[in-house]
């Protein structure tokens, strides 16, 4: 381990020196994500609540969640429209008329609270990925009425089930395209920033400071650790600068923590396995980068990183989803949208599919290591 | 404090290191001489453990290389090229290499200063390497191997394109290491540095250890055999007079290597009148002739029909 760490210190120290590094890494994707979201407009809603209520059950409960939502302290927050159906208020989060839709579904009222556990959960959100800070007040609302429904009317009390049982989140509506292109431009420029490293890797074989490294008492697999944890820790503090940046001068919201912690290590991970794919192909570091240049700017038009999907024919939908970069890209707009609790369960198939791209990438990276370090001796 | 034996490495179907074997003593510096591609890098590389054997044993200091660490730190590696990082300072390459041999705080310290001072480049220890020219990074690249204080160092051709005074600098340093007690394994196709530098010398060729032995040792091989210089005027003399001199009887070998045809015969001076005769009959009047002490580079001619440099 003390090798790995002495090997990933001195990586991170090249890493920083390297001034196009740092341009790519943080600079570029942000002047792109400013431009091209800046320039396609900003529909951002302010604190603010236009709530889609949608009452699926018909019975008397929705008078008591609209008394619950008139209280004299959101009198002048919460403006709510009743609308006839999901599609309708699909619609409306679509069109920024609305910034969250709250869904009573049906036989709400007739279902006891005790007996809602293990059910679907009979109230949702419909999350609007334009708004997160409008879905995280809708959801606390909603949880709070049915805390109080639970508990007939008392505060005070627990309620004696769960509340993410009873409480669904779905994403929806639209991003704001300045932060579509955050999330997809820190994406982008992520595998951009790992492929520098895992390149140094490639010039390691050539330049021979790999094969000293191996004749040292450190195991090779010491120095793979050390170099896969350089590549980890470089990608992190990319998307980290990223976040914080774009939260900052763009009012990004990225979502919660847990859920942007769990994306941003699949995501880097995804990155370092695509990567070293191409570069493991290649016959040296020059073809590699190019190779993976390629091969990134491809991925990314097809993952729909340069226009976001929505609007566009469904086939469009399923090729981000066939891509890494673009699950990715998608988890965190997802994570956006859905902005509460970590909402991993919605986020299984871009993790699943990043940190499996990741994982597939670095094993065959990994076994063709021993096999171009001896090419490179020959 | 070396034992090679029988090292095997088959890279698919070129068999590049078939089954070489020698050992050095504390105290000795051997050379391994050889052409390029003569398997002196692949064998450094068996015996240093960066390329796993396909046959054969190395022990250094009666520790088996396959122990791993115990044996690894043991031995210093100085590879042919230049395996520094050229965006890092002189001083951060040799602490990180230093950190790698598990050399810490004050020991890495003392041990990184005196390296700078041993090579001349204390007052550059805060330059990036990048700056460093070719013979400055040599000495560098050197000293890295040295932090740890191996009892084996292996040198594979380190002075290729170095300057007369570094490698001059280098050659002083390794006999000083020698006059230490350090075993020293250094791999070159220099003839003039095996002769200056090594204490026995291992002839490798086609990925066997065709001789070994002293200067003296191998040179007595030739059996007292002259070698014939012959220089000629003119750009038309070539690989000709090769064939011409392979005719004259006394002559058992001749070649040319592209500035003068070298000659070896049983009897210099009675082969010469003939060989001289042929040459102006054949219309290639020598403009100089001189018969010279043999060296290594007839041992490797008389053993394998080539030159070093071929």
């Amino acid at each position: 381990m003390r090798f790995a760490l002495v090997i990933c210190l001195k990586d991170l120290r090249q890493r920083v020196r390297d001034r196009t590094a740092i341009l790519v890494a943080v600079v570029v994707p942000m002047l792109l994500a400013g431009l091209v979201g800046l320039s396609l407009g900003s529909n951002r809603a302010g604190v603010s609540l236009r709530l889609a209520l949608v009452d699926l059950d018909g019975g008397p409960d929705v008078v008591r969640l609209r008394e619950h939502l008139a209280r004299p302290w959101l009198e002048d927050v919460v403006t709510i429209e009743e609308v006839g159906s999901l599609e309708i208020a699909t619609e409306r989060l679509a069109d920024d008329d609305a910034d969250a839709a709250l869904v009573l579904r049906k036989d709400f009222a007739q279902t006891p609270v005790s007996a809602m556990a293990g059910t679907a959960p009979p109230v949702e959100v419909l999350a609007s990925g334009n708004n997160p800070f409008a879905t995280r007040m809708t959801v606390a609302l909603a949880e709070r009425f049915l805390s109080e429904n639970a508990t007939g009317g008392t505060e005070s009390e627990a309620s004696p089930v769960p509340l993410p049982s009873l409480l669904a989140v779905s994403p929806t509506g639209r991003l704001r395209p300045v932060d579509f292109y955050a999330f997809s431009m820190t994406v982008l420029f992520l595998t951009f920033t790992v492929l520098s490293g895992v390149r140094s890797l490639q010039e390691e074989v050539e330049a021979g400071t790999l094969a000293r490294l191996i004749a040292s008492p450190a195991s090779a697999r010491s120095v793979m650790a050390g170099k896969l944890l350089g590549l980890l820790i470089l990608g992190c503090l990319q998307m980290a600068v990223m976040i914080a940046a774009t939260s900052l001068v763009f009012g990004t919201e990225w979502g919660h923590p847990l859920t942007v912690t769990c994306l941003v290590l699949s995501s880097v991970w995804m990155a370092i396995g695509m990567t070293s794919f191409f570069m493991a192909i290649a016959a040296n570091a020059e073809q590699g980068q190019m190779l993976a240049s390629i091969s990134i700017f491809l991925l990314a038009i097809v993952g729909g990183q340069f226009m976001p999907a929505q609007g566009l024919p469904d086939v469009f939908d399923t090729l981000q989803r066939l891509t890494p970069n673009g699950q990715a890209s998608r988890g965190f707009m997802d994570a956006a949208a859905l902005a509460r609790d970590g909402g991993l369960s919605a986020l299984l198939e871009p993790l699943a599919v990043t940190l499996g791209v990741g994982t597939a990438g670095i094993l065959f990276a990994g076994r063709r290591a021993g096999w171009t370090l001896e090419r490179a001796m020959q | 404090m070396l034992i090679a034996e029988g090292l095997r490495k088959r890279f698919g179907d070129r068999e590049a290191v078939a089954g070489v074997g020698f050992e050095i003593a504390p105290g000795e510096i051997y050379g391994l001489l050889g052409p390029n591609g003569a398997g002196k890098t692949t064998t450094i590389s068996m015996i240093t453990g960066v390329l796993p054997r396909d046959g054969g044993r190395v022990s250094v200091d009666g520790i088996d290389l396959d122990t791993g660490p115990p044996a690894r730190r043991r031995i210093g590696l100085v590879p042919q090229a230049i395996t520094l990082y050229q965006d890092l300072t002189a001083r951060e390459n040799l602490l990180f290499w230093g950190r790698m041999y598990e050399l810490r705080g004050s020991a890495l310290d003392s041990a990184v200063d005196e390296a700078l001072e041993a090579v001349g480049l204390a007052d550059r220890a805060a330059d990036r390497v990048g700056t460093f020219s070719g013979g400055m990074q040599r000495r560098l690249n050197l000293v890295a191997g040295l932090l740890h204080g191996p009892g084996l160092l292996t040198l594979d051709e380190p002075t290729a394109g170095v300057d007369p005074q570094s490698r001059s600098a280098i050659f002083d340093l390794l006999e000083r290491l020698r006059d230490d007690g350090m075993a020293i394994l250094y791999t070159t196709h220099y003839m003039e540095e095996a002769e200056r530098l090594c204490d026995r010398i291992g002839i490798i060729d086609g990925g066997r250890l065709i001789a070994e032995g002293t200067r003296r040792e191998l040179i007595a091989q030739l059996d007292d055999d002259a070698r014939i210089e012959l220089a000629f005027t003119g750009g038309h003399a070539s690989e000709r007079s090769e064939a011409v001199a392979k005719t004259v009887p006394g002559v058992r070998q001749a070649h040319w290597n592209g500035e003068h045809l070298a000659v070896f015969a049983e009897d210099g001076s009675r082969c010469l009148p003939g060989l001289l005769s042929a040459m102006l009959e054949a219309d290639l009047p020598p403009a100089r002739i001189e018969v010279v002490e043999p060296d290594l580079e007839d041992v490797f001619l008389e053993l394998t029909g080539r030159a070093l440099r071929d």
